[in-house]
């Protein structure tokens, strides 16, 4: 006899609808019913009323309601119970969990915050709209073969390359140092930068205005203040149309205002100055103005270089005609064209204004962020393959449980995610303090727009993916080598792809170590060398004051410093720690001349003396100034450079006038010992040095710099009295390197808390699964000695390979950093040594710590309990 | 009267005294068959439940799964059962209206 059964696609329209709490009794409910119905009244009627019944019941309260009643699938089942097992594990080992957690968020704090720091040192000037069509003009000066790279180029030459068809348009400009001074609402100002420029000057720099227009930069006096200076010199009311005064002699309107330049700016200024109100005249000899242009679209820059050439070739007579000694000699201009985005990296060129950074310190800076980044990637998957190896059991029961490797997987996928979620909460704080510590110890500062760029969004996503990847990949390798049997029976065979995966990391990580010691350790000689190498000069108790525009050549406020108690002398001198001044000189040599561009410098009467720079031949200037005029000094290496065998009374030549050489100084220091000694023609000051150079008693008072300033401003009333110690400006020319043993230092740290780290979580696994092995082998008569030794020295050899493996990368990386000193100290043996056996000491005492456990086995109960 | 929150429709009145009646056997089927029995009125299905549903949420029946039968494809049946509040409730209604029964005259009462 056929059975019959209510029509199934009621059932699918009931299953489809109904609350699932309410479907089973419902369902069988009405199932009951209609069998009833089918015995007394039929089929036909039974199905018409059980489909009554359920369309009946399709009422708000009884249907399904979308996620509430959602059953959870396998996957998130064992997800779950996974982070279970995860926040479990913590909680059992806090203080463990806690410290590798901070040790790995650190790791990755400080990766983030050195990427950070290079995106915003790559990324400067991309805010410039279309910057890969934007170019400054530089000029490459020869003469007789000798190569000079300046960032400026002659005032002509704008207007000439803004005619090529390739040029869009084309501005220049010159920069208003900050010695002089503004009026504006009847208050001074000193400190501003202004820049002499045309109304294409904002086009090209992107300038956004807040009010007014640039081109009225084309009409004389005029000027646009940026946001900031608007505020300084008038606050909050509208300083359109209002009146800047300029050194007492150029009244000029306020036109316009523009937003500040960003921080990743190569160009940093206040201000924006009509040229028309100046006497700027475009002339090729001047060779003084920044040039910049923008091409057309699709122009080629090769063509445009040669165009440019061919403009200054077709000029060279017109740009060298001021040069007194230009007959006979061999001049060659050629452009130095640089894309805007490119300035900030390229190497300094003389007369350059631009922020720089140098692009080797760059690229180390990078590859210490990467190997932060890779060390707190592999402590990560280290320390997580740990945590799931020293749970076996579970590993074993959920292999069982998911019929496959893929719910230990998921279990340890559910691990890392539970410790991405603690490590990024963390990280996020950590890099907050990380950057309010980065900016005063190690002069990082970082614009907050790099936190919202696409490049520091695909470093972090990076970082998230790369970490669950390698948790997958080692879930993989522990997961496919572990016998479900074996490790459910409490049989734990060692050799297995998860150890070895661990060693491996660990013998990575652990050169990285040796690698972080050994960069420290020839840093730190190469800065105890900085400070040891003789300057040539003493730089102790010396005060160095700017001279105002206004007091230049003025000898009064000198002698009343002089008088001052405590001063010991006091000088002028156009020394400048951070520009070397350059001009083209005619020497004449043993046999003939020789013309080129070399550096100068300008000195007062005891400069010499006062610096304490050592005259080796000869004598130095007297103080009368018609005498002195017409005599100059040389440095060693210019005798050398010049062959001279007596140099004293050979002839310099100069736009400064002839001069004879009346004595020779020891090589002093005027730039880092980054670069070599180069020749230096010193000349008598003519009143145009603009620093005051003031030698202190080694024993003064206290209130010494307030009576300098105050004596300062006796003089010099309402001029900002800038001043610092010679041997703090000497700082900046290894501010960079310093900021790289910062970071080396902290790296240091880091690396070897992360290296312990490792070692310890192997050791005390090692120490777990050998347990039985060596309790029997201390019944079979192994002393405590030999069970330390056994323990240990496992981690022996893979430090071992570790420090081979770390060798040459110490060479290259360390060649690679000292490659940019001209004076360094040479690579030996113990650069390699003292890491490598440091390394040993640091593995043997963290190793040591289960050696010892390992010694004092309990052999009875261990064997009782197996 | 009962308070608010706890009154009862003629219908929900009807429910629990049926499973009241039923003892351990109220579960839908047998409460709308006791009904239609004893009421001679058919309810549906579905009003039956709905009517446990709200009692149960009035806290004026329980209920608990039972075992599978075959006849109901291996479903398994939830049985009601009142609790002291249905008890309680049921009591003051039927107080009240035998209060309300008494205040009728004999007179009134009486067919013509």
């Amino acid at each position: 006899m056929k059975r019959h059964r209510p029509p199934k696609w009621l059932d699918r329209f009931l299953k489809w609808y109904c609350d699932p709490e309410l479907l089973e009794e419902f369902q069988g409910d009405v199932r009951e019913l209609y069998f009833e119905r089918l015995e007394n009244e039929g089929k036909f009627r039974a199905d018409i009323k059980y489909a009554y019944d359920i369309l009946r019941f399709y009422q708000w309260n009884n249907i399904r309601k979308p996620g509430r009643h959602r059953k959870p699938n396998r996957l998130e089942i064992l997800i779950y119970s996974g982070f279970k097992m995860a926040v479990r594990n913590a909680g059992r080992n806090r203080l463990s969990f806690l410290a590798k957690t901070l040790t790995i968020s650190i790791c990755v704090v400080f990766s983030l915050i050195l990427f950070a720091y290079a995106i915003q040192e790559y990324s400067y000037d991309q805010f410039i709209p279309n910057s890969n069509l934007v170019f400054r003009v530089g000029t490459e000066v020869e003469v007789n073969g000798a190569i000079t790279k300046y960032a400026v180029s002659p005032t002509a030459l704008a207007s000439a390359i803004s005619e090529l068809p390739t040029i869009e348009y084309a501005t220049r400009f010159s920069c208003l140092s900050s010695l002089h001074h503004y009026e504006a609402n009847g208050q001074t100002y000193y400190q501003e930068k202004g820049i002499i420029t045309d109304s294409k000057f904002p086009e090209i720099f992107g300038c956004k205005f807040l009010r007014g227009s640039g081109e009225l930069l084309d009409e004389p006096d005029n000027i646009v203040l940026t946001l900031s200076t608007a505020v300084k010199f008038f606050g909050i009311e509208n300083p359109v149309g209002k009146t800047v005064t300029l050194n007492n002699g150029f009244w000029m309107d306020v036109v316009g205002i523009i937003e500040d330049p960003p921080g990743a700016s190569h160009l940093k200024y206040d201000m924006l100055l009509s040229r028309s109100s100046f006497d700027v005249p475009a002339r090729w000899q001047d060779l003084d103005a920044y040039t910049y242009c923008k091409l057309k679209k699709e122009s080629d820059i090769h063509h445009i270089s040669s165009s440019i050439t061919q403009i200054l070739t077709d000029h060279e007579n017109e740009i060298t005609q001021d040069v007194k000694f230009a007959r006979g000699q061999v001049f060659g201009f050629r452009p130095i064209l640089q894309n805007i985005t490119g300035i900030h990296l390229h190497d300094f060129l003389n007369e350059d204004v631009a922020v720089k950074r140098d692009i080797k310190h760059l690229h180390f800076i990078v590859l210490l962020a990467s190997l932060f980044y890779l060390s707190a990637i592999i402590s990560f998957l280290n320390i997580s393959m740990s945590d799931l190896t020293a749970n076996f059991k579970q590993l074993g029961i959920l292999q069982v449980f998911s019929g496959s490797s893929g719910g230990a997987s998921n279990s340890f996928l559910a691990n890392t995610l539970f410790k991405i979620l603690l490590i990024l909460p963390i990280a996020a704080i950590l890099l907050q303090i990380g950057l309010n510590l980065t900016g005063p110890y190690l002069g990082i500062t970082i614009e907050e727009s790099v936190y919202t760029s696409k490049y520091f969004f695909i470093l972090v996503a990076s970082l998230i993916t790369l970490l669950i990847l390698s948790s997958k990949i080692g879930s993989f390798l522990v997961v496919k080598s572990v016998a479900v049997l074996d490790v459910l029976k409490g049989n734990f065979n060692i050799h297995y792809g998860g150890v070895r995966l661990r060693e491996l990391l660990l013998t990575v990580q652990l050169s990285f170590s040796v690698l972080m010691i050994s960069l420290t350790l020839v840093i730190l000689d190469q800065f105890e060398f900085i400070s040891k190498t003789d300057k040539g000069f003493e730089d102790r108790n010396t005060l160095v004051i700017k001279i105002p525009v206004v007091a230049l050549g003025s000898s009064t406020l000198l002698e009343s410093l002089e008088e001052l108690a405590g001063v010991k002398m006091a000088s002028p001198s156009s020394f400048d720690t951070d520009v070397q001044w350059k001009e083209v000189f005619e020497v004449k040599l043993e046999n003939g001349v020789r013309s080129g561009i070399f550096n100068y410098q300008m000195w007062g009467e005891g400069f010499g003396d006062l610096m304490n720079i050592e005259m080796v031949m000869g004598r130095g200037f007297t103080g009368n100034s018609a005498n002195d005029k017409s005599v100059c000094l040389v440095n060693q290496t210019a005798v050398e450079e010049f062959g001279w065998k007596n140099p004293i009374g050979k002839i310099i030549t100069s736009d400064l006038g002839e001069t004879r050489v009346t004595g020779v100084v020891k090589d002093f220091k005027t730039v880092s010992i980054h670069n070599k000694i180069e020749p230096m023609i010193i000349l008598a000051d003519r009143g145009w040095s603009e620093y005051l150079y003031v030698k202190l008693e080694p024993i003064h008072s206290t209130n010494l710099i307030y009576q300098i300033e105050k004596t300062f401003n006796d003089h010099h009333a309402g001029a900002p009295f800038s001043w610092n110690y010679l041997d703090a400006k000497l700082f900046n020319w290894y501010h960079e390197d310093y900021q790289i043993r910062g970071i080396m230092n902290i790296g240091f740290i880091v690396s070897i808390i992360i290296s312990c780290l490792v070692v310890f979580s192997i050791s005390s696994q090692w120490f777990m699964l050998r347990t039985k092995e060596m309790s029997i082998r201390k019944v079979v008569g192994a002393g405590a000695t030999d069970l330390f030794v056994r323990h240990v020295s496992k981690f022996l050899k893979f430090t071992a390979i570790a420090i081979l493996i770390a060798f040459p990368l110490v060479y290259y990386l360390s060649n690679y950093w000292l490659q940019n000193f001209a004076y360094r100290i040479n690579l030996e043996v113990s650069y390699f040594l003292v890491p490598g056996l440091l390394t040993f000491l640091i593995t043997i005492l963290v190793s040591g710590f289960h050696g010892i456990h390992n010694s004092k086995i309990n052999v009875s109960e261990v064997l009782k309990e197996s | 009267m009962a308070a608010k929150g706890k009154y009862l429709g003629e219908f929900e009145e009807l429910i629990l005294l049926t499973v009241a009646s039923l003892e351990d056997e109220a579960y839908g089927v047998s409460v709308k068959k006791f009904i239609d029995n004893e009421t001679g009125r058919s309810v549906n299905i579905s009003a039956v439940h709905q009517g446990l549903k709200r009692l149960q949420k009035k806290g004026m029946v329980e209920s608990h799964v039972g075992g599978a039968t075959k006849v109901r494809g291996g479903r398994r049946k939830r049985f009601f059962k009142i609790t002291n509040i249905g008890k309680q409730i049921l009591q003051e209604i039927i107080d009240f209206k035998m209060e309300l029964y008494r205040k009728v005259s004999d007179f009134a009462l009486k067919t013509p």
